[in-house]
C-alpha cells in the first residue's frame, strides 16, 4: 500500500513545514497550499486522502474552501486558534471529520489524521520495515514471511512506535500510550520491552535509544 | 397602603366625622332649646299656678292639702303634677312615681324657684319648686317625655340620612379612586417590562402631575435602551477583541511549540536545527512586540504621560531615525516639512505615532515612491499630515482599520512581521494627547492620514 497523501492548507509556511516534517517522519505525503484558491487549485493535480485545512485563510475562508473537498468525499480536519464551540459545530456541520485547535502538539495530530483515515477505510493497515510486517487489522507480526507471538504488551508497544515513527518517545509517552494511565509500573520495564522487541524483530538499529529521552523507530520511506 | 385606598378613606372618613359631627351637634343644640323652652313655660305655668293656690289658701276655708289636690286633679289631665310638703314630709302627690326625699328641691325658700330635670322609671320630668306663704313647699313636674322623643327621632332620622350618603359617596369616592390611580397602575405595568429586559415603553405624557411623571419615564426607559445597546456593543467588541488577540497569539505559539517538539524528537539536521531556532526566537519577540503594545493601547491615565513642550525638529529627526532601514530597504523618498514650532505632549508617543504611519506607508506603497509628512498650526492646533501614493485604502476599510487586529490584507501584513495594531495605538495615543486622528483614501490613488494636536492642554 502506497504513502497516503495529506494536502496542508495554512497561510502560515512556518506552521506548514512544522506539519510537514512532522508527517512526512510519520509515512505521509504532503502537499502545501498557502490559500483556499491554490489549494482547490492543487486539486488538479492530486487527490489527497485527507485535508488540514485552516479556518483563518486570506482571501476565502476555510469554511468556504471546505465546500469543495465534501463535494469531493476527501475528509478534513479543521485548524484553529479559535476555541468557541459555535465555530467548533460550525466547522463539523459543514462535513468536517475533525477539529484540532493551535497550538497541538504533533502526537495529537498524528493521532487524530489515524482516526480520520481508519474511519474512512483509508487507512494503512500493514507496515514493512527490514523484514518485518506488521498487519493492524489482525495484529499479526510477520519476520521473513513467518508468524511471529508476540505478548498482548510487546504488540501495543510495537504499535504505538509505529504509528510515531521518526519521532522520538520518552518511556512515560510509552507507557501511557501502550500500556494506559493506570499501568504503575517502573519505566524500566519499557526498557525492558523494547530489547525483547529488538531481540525478536532483528531491530537493533531500527528501534534507536534516544539518549537521555526515549526511543524511536527510524524509517526512511524514500 | 394602596394610594387608590388612601384616596377612598381619605374622602370617606373624613365625611362620616363632619356628617356625624354636624348631626350630633345640632340635635344637642335643638334639644337643649328645648329643654330651656320647656323650663321657661314650666315656670311660667308654675308662677300662674302658684298665685291661684294662694289666692285660693286666703279665700277658702277649706284645708290646704284639699286645696292642693283639687288642683292637681284639675292640672293631671293635662300631664302636671302636684307633691306638697309640709315640715319636710309629704302630705301630697298627685304621681307616686316621682320621689324626692332627698333632693335638693326641697330646700327651698319663699321668694327663690328652684328647677331640675328629673327622670323617675323610664319618664322624664321637669320639676320645679318653691315655698308658699305658709312656709309648705309646692313643687310641680311636667312629664317631658315628648322633647326626649324628638330628640331620639332626630337622633335615627341623622343615622338614616348619613348612612345612605355616605353609602352613595363611598361610590362615587370608590370611583374617583380608581381613575385617578389607573395611570399609575398602568405605569406599574410598563416598568414590570423594563424590568424584563423590554425597553419599548411608551406612557401617556400630559401636563398634570401623572402626566410629567410619565414623561420622566419614557425618557429613563429611552436612555436604558441606548445604555442597554451601547453595553451589548461594548461587549461584542470586547469578545471581538479577544478572539483575535487569542489568534495572533496562538499562531506564534503553534510555531514555537512544533519547532521545539521537532528539535526535541526528529533526526533533525544541523541547517534544520539552526533554521527552527531563529524562527522560535522570531515567534517570541513577535508575541513580546504585541504583548508591549497591548499595554499601550490600554494605557488610560494621563498621569502617566510625560507631558511637556518638545522642539518638533527634534520630533521630525527622530521620525526619520526610527523609519530610516524600511525607508532605505524600499528606496523610500522621504519628505518632511516642519512649519510648525512646537509639539505638546509626550514625546516617545509621538514620534512613534508619526512612525507607524510613515511605516504604513511605505508599506502601501510601491518601491522607490515618494512619502510626504507635512506639518502646519493655527492658534488652535498642531497639525500632522502624513500623505502617500500607495494603493488606498476602500470606504469600508477605513473605519475598521484603527480596531485592534483589523488588517485588510492579512498575508501582506503579517509577512511585515505586522500584528494590525499600529492604528490601534495611533487612535490611543491621540486620544491620550486630547487629539484626533483622520483618515482619506482612494483605491488606487494614495492615502492621507490627519494627526490634530490641541495646543492648550488643561490637564
Amino acid at each position: 500500500m502506497s504513502n497516503k497523501k495529506v494536502l496542508i492548507v495554512d497561510d502560515e509556511a512556518s506552521i506548514r513545514e512544522i506539519i510537514k516534517m512532522n508527517l512526512e517522519l510519520a509515512g505521509y505525503d504532503c502537499f502545501e497550499a498557502e490559500d483556499g484558491e491554490k489549494a482547490i487549485k492543487s486539486l488538479e493535480k492530486f487527490e489527497p486522502d485527507i485535508v488540514l485545512l485552516d479556518i483563518m485563510l486570506p482571501k476565502m475562508d476555510g469554511y468556504q474552501v471546505s465546500e469543495e473537498f465534501v463535494k469531493r468525499d476527501i475528509p478534513i480536519i479543521f485548524l484553529t486558534a479559535k476555541e468557541s464551540t459555535v465555530d467548533k459545530v460550525k466547522g463539523l456541520k459543514l462535513g468536517a471529520d475533525d477539529y484540532i485547535t493551535k497550538p497541538f502538539e504533533a502526537m495529537e495530530l498524528l493521532a487524530r489524521i489515524e482516526v480520520v483515515l481508519r474511519r474512512r477505510g483509508k487507512e494503512n493497515s500493514i507496515f514493512k520495515c527490514k523484514n518485518v510486517e506488521v498487519d493492524f487489522s489482525k495484529r499479526e507480526v510477520k519476520l521473513n514471511g513467518e508468524k511471529i507471538e508476540l505478548t498482548s504488551q510487546e504488540y501495543n508497544l510495537l504499535e504505538v512506535l509505529i504509528k510515531n515513527k521518526n519521532l522520538a518517545l520518552s518511556r512515560e509517552m510509552l507507557l501511557e500510550k501502550a500500556w494506559g494511565y493506570d499501568y504503575y509500573g517502573d519505566t524500566r520495564t519499557i526498557d525492558i520491552h523494547i530489547q525483547r522487541l529488538r531481540k525478536k524483530l532483528n531491530w537493533e538499529d531500527v528501534i534507536v535509544t534516544v539518549f537521555k529521552y526515549g526511543y524511536r523507530l527510524e524509517n526512511e520511506n524514500k | 397602603m394602596k394610594l387608590s385606598l388612601k384616596i377612598f378613606l381619605g374622602i370617606c372618613i373624613p365625611l362620616i366625622i363632619a356628617l356625624v359631627l354636624i348631626s350630633n351637634i345640632l340635635i344637642r343644640k335643638s334639644f337643649s332649646n328645648d329643654i330651656r323652652d320647656e323650663k321657661i313655660r314650666g315656670i311660667q305655668e308654675f308662677h300662674f299656678m302658684e298665685e291661684n293656690i294662694e289666692n285660693a289658701f286666703w279665700q277658702s276655708t277649706v284645708s290646704s292639702e284639699v286645696i292642693i289636690k283639687s288642683y292637681a286633679d284639675y292640672y293631671k289631665e293635662n300631664g302636671l303634677y302636684l307633691i306638697y310638703y309640709e315640715n319636710g314630709r309629704e302630705i301630697y302627690t298627685s304621681n307616686t312615681l316621682i320621689d324626692l326625699e332627698d333632693s335638693e328641691l326641697l330646700n327651698v325658700s319663699e321668694n327663690d324657684v328652684k328647677t331640675q330635670n328629673k327622670t323617675f322609671k323610664g319618664e322624664h320630668f321637669l320639676v320645679i319648686s318653691t315655698m308658699l306663704s305658709n312656709g309648705s313647699v309646692l313643687v310641680y313636674a311636667r312629664n317631658i317625655d315628648s322633647i326626649y322623643h324628638i330628640r331620639t327621632d332626630l337622633m335615627n332620622l341623622s343615622i338614616i340620612l348619613i348612612v345612605s350618603i355616605v353609602v352613595i359617596v363611598a361610590v362615587i369616592a370608590y370611583i374617583i379612586a380608581k381613575t385617578l390611580t389607573n395611570p399609575l397602575r398602568k405605569m406599574q405595568t410598563e416598568m414590570g417590562k423594563l424590568s424584563k429586559g423590554n425597553f419599548d415603553i411608551h406612557l401617556k405624557e400630559g401636563r398634570s402631575e401623572v402626566g410629567s411623571l410619565a414623561k420622566s419615564f419614557n425618557k429613563m426607559s429611552e436612555e436604558l435602551k441606548n445604555r442597554d445597546e451601547e453595553l451589548l456593543d461594548l461587549v461584542n467588541s470586547k469578545q471581538e477583541f479577544i478572539d483575535n488577540l487569542s489568534h495572533e497569539i496562538n499562531t506564534p505559539l503553534t510555531t514555537i511549540l512544533g519547532y521545539t517538539e521537532l528539535l526535541e524528537r526528529a533526526d533533525c539536521t544541523e541547517e534544520q536545527k539552526i533554521r527552527f531556532l531563529e524562527s522560535i526566537k522570531k515567534e517570541t519577540l513577535r508575541i513580546k512586540n504585541i504583548h508591549q503594545n497591548l499595554l499601550l493601547l490600554s494605557y488610560k491615565k494621563n498621569a502617566d504621560l510625560e507631558m511637556k513642550r518638545i522642539d518638533s525638529q527634534e520630533i521630525f529627526d527622530n521620525v526619520r531615525d526610527t523609519t530610516k532601514v524600511k525607508v532605505a530597504e524600499h528606496q523610500i523618498d522621504l519628505v518632511i516639512t516642519n512649519r510648525i514650532k512646537e509639539f505638546y505632549g509626550d514625546p516617545t508617543l509621538i514620534v512613534m505615532c508619526i512612525s507607524n504611519l510613515v511605516s504604513n506607508a511605505i508599506h502601501a506603497s510601491k518601491d522607490g515612491s515618494k512619502i510626504i509628512v507635512d506639518s502646519y498650526e493655527d492658534s488652535k492646533n498642531v497639525y500632522v499630515k502624513v500623505i502617500d501614493e500607495g494603493q488606498g485604502i476602500s470606504k469600508e476599510n477605513i473605519e475598521k482599520i484603527v480596531e485592534p487586529f483589523y488588517r485588510v490584507d492579512k498575508a501582506r501584513s503579517r509577512k511585515n512581521g505586522g500584528a494590525g495594531l499600529g492604528l490601534a495605538i495611533c487612535t490611543s495615543i491621540m486620544k491620550m494627547h486630547h487629539g484626533n486622528m483622520k483618515i482619506e483614501s482612494e483605491i488606487g490613488v494614495g492615502s492621507t492620514f490627519y494627526l490634530e494636536f490641541p495646543k492648550n492642554l488643561q490637564l
